[in-house]
This record gives C-alpha cells, sequence and structure tokens, in this order.
C-alpha cells in the first residue's frame, strides 16, 4: 500500500448563522483516509456536511479545527493538485464551451500551443465536439456538466473533487454521466471525491463509500466495495450492487 | 420574412415621421396655428443654415461638447471603479451608501445653484453637473453588476488557485460589464441635461446658452435649431452605447 493520498484528521467545520444566530457545525471532528487512484463516495442526507468537507478539502472553506492533508501536507487553500465540479456547474455564461475549459488552464498559467491543445482534447474527451463555441445558455444541463467535468480534468489535478455534479441533472442523464464519467476514469485513475445524496450512485460509482449522518455532519462508516469493474449499467442489476444498496440504505436510515 | 418585417417596421416608422413634419409646415400655413409660437420644419432649417455660418456656432459647440466630454469622461474614470469596489467589499459600501444614496436621491440640476457659487459660471461649473449627473447610475448599475455576481464563479475561479486581482478580472469584471455599459447609458443622457440645464442657467457660451437666449427674443426657428442639435447628439451617443450593449448581450448570454 502507497501513503495516503488524502488524510482529513479531526476535522470540525462550522459556519456563522446569519443575523449572529450563533456557529452551525456542519462537520463534527471527521476522520479520513483516501488511498491514491481510489474513487470514493460521499453519501448522506441534505445537511450532513458532505459537501462542506469536500468543500474544506478543496481548500475553498477554511476549517474550525483539525486538519487536511494531501500527499502528508496540510491544505491551507486550492492547489494545482485539486480540481472541483461544482453541483450548479458554474460555467461562465459570457464564455463558449472550449473558453470555459480555457477558464483553469488560464488561471493556471498554461500557455500557447499548450494551453489550446489540451483544451480541445478535453472538449473532445467529454462527447462535446462540434459545440465548441456554443454559449452554456445553449446546452442541456448535462452537456454544461461535461463542460464543468472537461474544465476540471483539463488542467491535470492529482484529485478530482466533485460536489452533487449530478445533482440537477434528470434521472436518466445522471445514469449515462455516471456511466460517462467512470470512462473517463478509468483512463487514468484519478483520485476522485465524488458527493451525492443517491445511494445508486454512490454506489455505483465507488471503490469506497463515505456514509455521513446529519446533526452533526459527520462520518458513520466506511463501505469498501468490491464490485468488479468496468461498471456498467448492468452491474446495476447484480445481486452485489443490490446487497450493497441495501446496506447503505439501512445505514442512512439509522 | 424577417427583412420584410424589418423593412415593413422601417416604413411605418418613416411614414409617422414625416406625417409630423406635415402636419407642422402645413398647420401654421392654413392658419390653424401662430407660427411665432409653433415655427415650421422650413423655418427651423433656414435658421440652421443661419446659424452655421455665424461665428460663435462653432465655439458654442465646441464649448458644450467639451464640457460633456471632461464631466462625462471624469464621471465613467471615477464611477466604475467605485462601484466594483463597493460592490465587491461590503465594508466600504457600508461606509458610503448612505451619502451616495442621499446624492442619488437628489435631483443633480438641484445642485446647480451651489455648484456654480463655488466653480463659477464658466466651464467648470457645467463639467462639475455633467460629472454629477453622470457618476451617480455608472456607479450604482456598476455596483449591482458586481453584487449580482454568483458566487459559484467566483468559487470556481478559486478553485483554480486565482488571487483578488485574477477574480477580479477574469470573473467579475466581465460577469458585470453589462450592467457597467447600462450605467454608461444612462448617466450619459443625465449628463448631457447637466450641461445643456447647466448652459441655460449660467454662462457664457455653449447650446444651453443659445437656447436661453434666442428663448428670450422670442425666435423659436433658431430656439428648435439648437435644441434639435441637442436631441440629435443626445440620440446618435445612446444608439451607440445601446448597439454595444447589444453586441456585448449576444455574445455573452
Amino acid at each position: 500500500m502507497s501513503a495516503p493520498h488524502i488524510e482529513v484528521e479531526g476535522l470540525t467545520v462550522a459556519y456563522e448563522k446569519p443575523k449572529a444566530a450563533g456557529t452551525l457545525v456542519a462537520v463534527s471532528n471527521a476522520n479520513l483516509t483516501i488511498t491514491r487512484g481510489t474513487f470514493v463516495t460521499i453519501v448522506g442526507p441534505s445537511g450532513c456536511g458532505k459537501s462542506s468537507l469536500l468543500l474544506t478539502i478543496a481548500g475553498l472553506v477554511k476549517p474550525a479545527s483539525g486538519c487536511v492533508r494531501v500527499n502528508g501536507k496540510p491544505v491551507s487553500g486550492p492547489g494545482r493538485d485539486r480540481a472541483v465540479v461544482f453541483q450548479d456547474f458554474a460555467l461562465m455564461p459570457w464564455r463558449t464551451v472550449i473558453d470555459n475549459v480555457r477558464f483553469g488552464l488560464e488561471l493556471q498559467r498554461w500557455t500557447g500551443e499548450d494551453l489550446t491543445e489540451r483544451a480541445r482534447r478535453y472538449v473532445e474527451l467529454v462527447g462535446l465536439k462540434g459545440f465548441e463555441h456554443y454559449h452554456p445558455h445553449q446546452l442541456s444541463g448535462g452537456m454544461r456538466q461535461r463542460v464543468g467535468i472537461a474544465r476540471a480534468l483539463a488542467v491535470d489535478p492529482e484529485i478530482l473533487l466533485l460536489d452533487e455534479p449530478f445533482g440537477s441533472l434528470d434521472a436518466q442523464t445522471r445514469d449515462e454521466m455516471g456511466s460517462e464519467l467512470l470512462a473517463v476514469w478509468e483512463q487514468n485513475k484519478k483520485t476522485a471525491l465524488f458527493v451525492t445524496h443517491s445511494i445508486d450512485e454512490a454506489v455505483f460509482l465507488a471503490d469506497q463509500i463515505v456514509a455521513m449522518a446529519r446533526d452533526p455532519g459527520r462520518i458513520t462508516e466506511v463501505i469498501s466495495v468490491e464490485l468488479p469493474r468496468p461498471r456498467t449499467v448492468e452491474t446495476m442489476d447484480s445481486p452485489l450492487f443490490i446487497e450493497y444498496r441495501r446496506r447503505i440504505r439501512d445505514l442512512l436510515a439509522k | 420574412m424577417e427583412f420584410m418585417l424589418s423593412n415593413r417596421r422601417i416604413w411605418i416608422s418613416t411614414l409617422s415621421v414625416v406625417a409630423f413634419l406635415g402636419v407642422w409646415e402645413i398647420a401654421p400655413r392654413a392658419g390653424l396655428v401662430d407660427r411665432t409660437f409653433t415655427s415650421q420644419p422650413s423655418r427651423v432649417i433656414a435658421a440652421g443654415l443661419e446659424i452655421i455660418r455665424t461665428r460663435t456656432f462653432l465655439n458654442d459647440v465646441y464649448v458644450s461638447l467639451l464640457e460633456f466630454a471632461i464631466g462625462f469622461a471624469l464621471a465613467m474614470a471615477i464611477g466604475v471603479p467605485m462601484g466594483l469596489i463597493l460592490g465587491r467589499f461590503p465594508i466600504v459600501r457600508y461606509l458610503l451608501d448612505p451619502p451616495i444614496m442621499a446624492i442619488y436621491a437628489t435631483p443633480h440640476l438641484a445642485l446647480l445653484p451651489i455648484i456654480v457659487v463655488w466653480l463659477g459660471i464658466g466651464m467648470q461649473s457645467k463639467i462639475a453637473v455633467a460629472f454629477v449627473g453622470g457618476v451617480i447610475p455608472i456607479l450604482v448599475n456598476t455596483m449591482a453588476g458586481v453584487r449580482g455576481v454568483e458566487r459559484s464563479w467566483i468559487l470556481a475561479a478559486r478553485s483554480f488557485c486565482a488571487g483578488e486581482l485574477e477574480v477580479f478580472a477574469k470573473v467579475i469584471l466581465p460577469a458585470s460589464l453589462p450592467s457597467v455599459i447600462l450605467g454608461i447609458r444612462l448617466g450619459l443622457s443625465r449628463a448631457v441635461l447637466g450641461v445643456v440645464v447647466g448652459e441655460m442657467y449660467q454662462s457664457q457660451a455653449g447650446v444651453g446658452n443659445e437656447i436661453m437666449r434666442y428663448g428670450s427674443e422670442f425666435r423659436t426657428d433658431y430656439l428648435l435649431f439648437e435644441v434639435l442639435l441637442v436631441s440629435l447628439f443626445g440620440l446618435a451617443a445612446t444608439s451607440a452605447v445601446r448597439t454595444l450593449e447589444e453586441k456585448l448581450w449576444t455574445a455573452g448570454r
């Protein structure tokens, strides 16, 4: 076993409540170790702090106490080793598809042929060849999130952080996107952390499932998923998949 | 089909203008109205040709344009950056919100007498009125544009390690550009108003000065030609900004 890629140690995340109504503890004393190259899903009900945990690992939220380490180094802010895919896509409406994919590359000082070539390649990778010069408002939700995924992958991060990326898509698009995300992931097996409230999605994608509960937001259990890869839509019909799904559902119902 | 529609629109619009000019020309001739009060298109044109030949005409236009240009350039140079800062940093906004809102609520022309007391009846006072008229809509709209920037866009930029300056350049500025242009368009007409009314109030030269003079002499033909000049300028400038605005919106949304 290699050294852990991400370590979360005694992490507590708290927010100021609006109108000075005190603080809200989003994540309480979370501990988690993630191995390089694994696909980890975080599942739990609304308000269990799963997004807060992800955004803290991204360096976008400062912890109240405890710490996050990537490659053994404490996280103090966003870094080039991590890229985020957002739930509401967070695409710039004034930029075209290709220019949105360029966004992260530009900010991380890629230049010239490298930049142009990578943007083109990742637009193609997520199946948007031919849509390079469309604006986000001309695309469906699924296509928009493909842009979001391409933008994150293009900067070549070690870790991909996905915050309920398919949360606003319809069920069918959601399943398709899940399969496609896995197909892309299989190509280079970056460490992936994926937040969802869908149990099916959590089981289908994961090597490991982190189950969380609310009041206060906390990690209740980490479950390894031994389903064979590559996974397809048929995987969801296998008895083993159904067994995992039942286990997670029981766990979250507790 | 679209071409035919827009063609028809142009015809109908032209027709209304022609009809208006026709009635205006014929009514005094038919004795329906007194031309001393209403004048006539032909007389306005004749007056215009005469005014253009006078020595003071170019100087009047020059003075008015210069007052507008300096006042409005200052309004943009101060309104846009201030709006960006006020929109981005709540503490500055809380600090400056009351005075700005107070000025926003005050008709800027009401400040004319005090500005003349401070700066005299020369060009400075008109520049100041144009500035005060233009700067507030620019500032307020820029600020609103910045506050309307989606939090997630900023978060996305920061996730790619953007610093505060890059967040400004890559997210806040392009995202609020349509509001900035809208503010400029609204501020523009208030700046023109400031210059003209400022000249009408107290001045030594300028188009507004001429409007006032011809008015007091009951020379409606000459007066209306000067008014026509101002409205043509306002129309040209506003539609230039509007074209820019439309280009931005179609490119960006």
